[in-house]
């Protein structure tokens, strides 16, 4: 790999290639920014583009634009409260909260400098084991996915908040949002209503967008004409205040990068879960597990750094097999092979200074994205100096075209307003609604994989343990559950003896 | 609108019966001892359960709190057609915006609205005439999201 | 409000007026013309489209815009098709699904609620196994699956996809139960190579272009190709009647299509611009890139062959328990 670096060099560091990738850069920024419109869309919109682009440029652009997008869809997320991505949802309530408490910038800047500490390490791991690791992915059938999934859905007992009982209805409702539209092994329409919208399930986006920023809306309502505007701190430089935060919290990036980049691997898995679990997982270590979810800057480390690790990682099985590890990599299987590049275990063989290249495009992406999203953050902050009865309706707004804009479905506004007052109502009432997101995210692959590992195994459970990396993760999992069952336990024996 | 423990049990109870009561009639492929109402069921076991504790853990501790209060939202007038011309808004945008367009609508939305919440006129006609310009912009011209044209296209073209 | 609305109903009549004009029709597109696709970005559809579009566009002088629909396993996108209004400035891709959906009780739409423009491209099925199975030939595999039926399972799709009907009508056209070799439900073509290639079916009879990668990377054998003849990309895989006699043929569709009764002017000028942009080399080069062959079709023939494949889907489904209606 390293041979390759000086015809990688002089691949990248062309002046075409440099223009491409800052505009594609700020283009990434741009459309991250802008809620409801995702990191997929961003390059689709590349792609006639790309037609008239060498292959580095067009890789690079896609590189820059990628990981622009994904970090910028953090912004929305931590001022308004509109996520943007599955994986973002596990933090925004923490981003959202210290934007409340006045310290947006800080907020950004913690997802800004884990992002990208995230972002290098996963290529970093991409450049030196991509053919091992996608041989390993490749192990990866149903029954690990299985596993896997059912590990992440445990990660709902942690982030259940304090009463346990409530949590677990939380859950269920998540869970049943996820049985909506058509069964997976008949393809028979459940709880649709005869909606055709609904057939594929309930839209992760406007749902989300609904439960986060909608039920935000709502809640706020009685107060929107006597509150105070949110005084936001200036930081002098929000990289001294952000470096004081990591510094502090050198385990969870750690932690969250390599999470990140091992689940990131798993085509289809991906950032999703990697960011739940690493999250999940650094509430159970903290020393203050009770500030996540009201403002952790712990979690947010946690969580960011495992986001972006992910998309490195989704390259993975993308390059060396072919097979996408999520929809933005599909995308640039279709452009690698017009470029007449092939993936495949030779791909590193074949084209040397182009993939090499492409990696050095990650590394630039993930190091430029710090000054660029450095001023973007401090433009951006500026929408909280807008008074909110402008900025309320201004909200609801950009929910409205974001929720729109993901499946071009005017039904999904009304997903959105649905599941907004299904969240204000819960969070009346003590219920937590991030059981019920990771329910709706993880319950369909949760029941997929059951079902068709059944399928599989003819029935026999057996089958769930008859593999070794399954046998393996269904250890893990149990191990996991009876932690948590003598938790609840010891916890009750001792709020019984106080 | 907040529910006493008890209460919200029973709601949940009564969710997790009709659950049940629907998957009992979806179809199960041939050949196979499990399908598409498996997971409904457990689902509606598990909320019938937690409404049960629920109910439990209120009854143990005497049911005194009432079964339903206000609360802020609700329990205030003002903020109640608040939250009612909130959700109005996104109906009439769901009803009018293939007609009207994006623009109009949303300028419509953005004019009551921001009134309503108690800005000045000006700044609210301020708001509905750039808000929705800008949005239109951003998202259809610039990056092809296909928002309604309605009335406009009738002028633009 | 009221006044509004009928000013908004006043404005689309005196719209629709304006289009059925001849004159207007003769100038058509004056302005950018929607391309609705029922599926998701990055897709193999999607990547057809965004190519057409790109080359429609310099034909036809005004922007085609790509949109995709999804959601609603593909009814919400189709029906966006047929039900708008057909003044030529909504058209959109018309997959293999448009011949399957109605048959499963998913929505009433059938290709009859189209108007068809052009044949976009076929995808022929492959039989694809693991390559560190024994089987070499379709003749191992078969005999495979009749000694041991209901043993090997198959994916690559979801229950009652096109790829599963491909697999089930083999095995019926050679006197086995259309379910000897059951269906493990899938999200698409991807992760059911992914299962093949972990250990955890054995059979994936999807796109035979779409297992291109594996094949090469030496993963993945295909055993044959479910078409008349064999495909140019792939010179050495047999067709299924070479390897064992049977008739089956199977190939997904991917065509444009606008909403039914679109003025024939218009009909006739976007077939044109279709077709003149499936001739250039950009085309042939973008669909070799993919391992999709060329197959373009025009109107007259795509509705004939849109015909046989409903009905040939419907048998196959009614076989399988999977139709409803």
């Amino acid at each position: 790999m390293i041979e390759a670096l000086p015809q990688a060099l002089a691949l990248i560091f062309t002046p075409q290639t440099i223009l491409v990738g800052i505009g594609a850069a700020l283009f990434g920024l741009f459309v991250g920014a802008l809620p409801g419109l995702s990191a997929t869309m961003a390059v689709a919109l590349l792609v006639p583009v790309s037609f008239f682009l060498d292959p580095v440029s067009a890789l690079t652009a896609v590189v820059m634009t990628t990981a622009m997008a994904i970090y910028a869809g953090d912004i929305p997320a931590a001022l308004m409260r509109i996520p943007g991505t599955p994986a973002s949802a596990a933090y925004v309530a923490d981003a959202y909260a210290l934007t409340k408490q006045g310290k947006a910038e800080l907020a950004l800047g913690i997802c800004l400098i884990a992002s990208a500490i995230g972002g290098l390490f996963g290529t970093l791991v991409l450049i030196l084991l991509a053919p091992w690791l996608a041989e390993v992915a490749l192990r990866f059938s149903g029954v690990e996915y299985f596993w896997l999934v059912a590990l992440g859905l445990s990660c709902a007992v942690l982030v259940a908040g304090p009463d346990p009982l409530k949590g677990a209805v939380g859950l269920f409702v998540g869970l049943f949002i996820a049985t909506i539209g058509q069964d997976v092994t008949s393809g028979y329409p459940r709880f649709t209503a005869g909606i055709p919208n609904l057939l594929s399930g309930v839209s992760f986006i406007p749902a989300m967008v609904g439960m986060f920023a909608i039920a935000e809306i709502l809640r706020n309502l009685p107060t929107i004409r006597t509150a105070a505007e949110v005084q936001t701190q200036k930081l002098g430089s929000i990289l001294r205040g952000t470096g004081a935060v990591l510094r502090r919290h050198p385990v969870n990036l750690v932690r969250g990068n390599v999470i990140g980049t091992a689940i990131g691997i798993l085509p289809g898995a991906g950032a999703d879960i990697a960011a739940w679990i690493s999250y999940a997982v650094g509430k159970r270590f903290s020393k203050a597990p009770e500030r996540y979810g009201q403002g952790s800057e712990e979690g947010l480390v946690d969580a960011g750094a495992a986001n972006n690790a992910a998309i490195a990682g989704a390259w993975v099985p993308a390059l060396v097999f072919g097979i996408p590890g999520d929809s933005v990599t599909a995308i640039v299987i279709g452009l690698l092979l017009l470029k007449g590049i092939q993936p495949g275990p030779d791909i590193f063989l074949m084209n040397p200074g182009q993939i090499g290249a492409v990696f050095l495009a990650f590394v630039l992406a993930n190091l430029v994205m710090i000054p660029i999203g450095l001023i973007a953050i401090r433009l951006c902050a500026k929408v909280l100096v807008v008074p909110r009865p402008v900025l309320t309706p201004l909200i609801l707004l950009f929910c409205m075209v974001g929720s729109f804009a993901i499946d071009n479905d005017p039904f999904a506004l009304v997903i959105m307003a649905v599941m907004g007052v299904l969240a204000w109502m819960m969070e009346e009432n003590g219920i937590p609604i991030a059981p019920t997101i990771l329910g709706i995210v993880l319950g369909d692959p949760f029941e997929k994989h059951f079902m068709t590992t059944m399928m599989k195994g003819d029935g026999s459970l057996a089958y769930f343990v008859s593999r070794p990396i399954a046998a393996v993760l269904a250890v893990i999992t149990a191990l996991v559950w009876l932690a948590m069952l003598w938790a609840l336990v010891r916890g009750k024996g001792r709020a019984a003896v106080t | 609108m907040r529910l006493s423990d008890a209460a919200l049990g029973l709601v949940l109870v009564g969710a997790g019966a009709a659950i049940a009561g629907t998957a009992r009639d979806f179809p199960l492929v041939p050949g196979q001892a499990f399908g598409p109402g498996l997971f409904p069921f457990v689902v509606a076991a598990g909320l019938a359960a937690c409404g049960i504790g629920l109910i439990v853990r209120e009854a143990r501790s005497g049911l005194r709190r009432p079964w339903f209060a206000a609360g802020p939202l609700m329990g205030d007038a003002r903020a109640r057609l608040d939250a009612l011309l909130l959700v109005a808004a996104i109906g009439l945008y769901l009803v009018a915006a293939s007609r009207l367009g994006f623009v109009p609508t949303a300028a419509v939305i953005l004019l009551v609205l921001v009134r309503r919440f108690g800005a000045s006129w000006a700044l609210a006609a301020a708001t509905a005439l750039l808000g929705p310009l800008a949005v239109y912009l951003l998202f259809a011209e610039w990056l092809r999201v296909p928002l309604p044209l309605g009335l406009v296209a009738s002028i633009r073209y | 409000m009221l006044t509004r609305r009928s000013l908004g109903r006043a404005a689309a009549l005196v719209g629709a007026a304006a289009l059925t004009r001849p004159a207007l029709a003769q100038a058509y597109p004056v302005r950018p013309v929607q391309f609705i696709v029922p599926w998701g970005a990055g897709g193999g559809t999607d990547y057809h489209a965004r190519t057409i579009a790109a080359l429609m566009e310099r034909e036809l002088g005004q922007p085609l815009n790509v949109v995709n629909r999804t959601g609603g396993s593909g009814v919400v996108g189709h029906s966006a098709i047929a039900e708008a209004p057909p003044d030529g400035y909504t058209i959109g891709a018309v997959t293999v699904e448009i011949g399957m959906m109605h048959w499963q009780g998913l929505t009433r739409l059938t290709w009859r609620d189209y108007t068809p423009i052009a044949m976009m491209n076929l995808v022929p099925a492959g039989v694809q196994v693991a390559a560190d199975n024994p089987w070499r030939t379709l003749k191992d595999l078969i005999d495979a699956i009749r000694a041991n039926p209901g043993r090997y399972k198959s994916s690559g799709t979801g229950q009652g996809g096109i790829w599963h009907l491909a697999i089930a009508g083999l095995l019926q056209s050679v006197g086995l139960p259309p379910d000897a070799a059951p269906w493990i439900p899938s999200d698409g073509a991807a992760s059911g190579l992914r299962e093949l290639v972990a250990g955890g079916v054995h059979i994936v009879p999807c796109g035979i272009a779409e297992a291109a990668p594996l094949i090469r990377a030496g993963r993945v054998r295909s055993l044959a190709v479910m078409m008349p003849q064999r495909l140019p990309a792939f010179p050495d895989v047999p067709t299924v009647k070479e390897a064992i006699g049977s008739d089956w043929t199977l190939a997904s569709y991917l065509s444009i299509m606008g909403p039914k009764g679109l003025p024939s002017p218009i009909a006739r000028r976007l077939e044109e611009a279709a077709l003149r942009a499936m001739a250039t080399e950009q085309w042939k080069a973008a669909m070799d890139a993919r391992g999709f062959g060329v197959n373009p079709m025009p109107a007259a023939e795509l509705a004939a062959f849109v015909e046989k494949s409903d009905r040939d889907l419907g048998a196959v489904m009614r076989a399988l328990g999977l139709a409803r209606t």
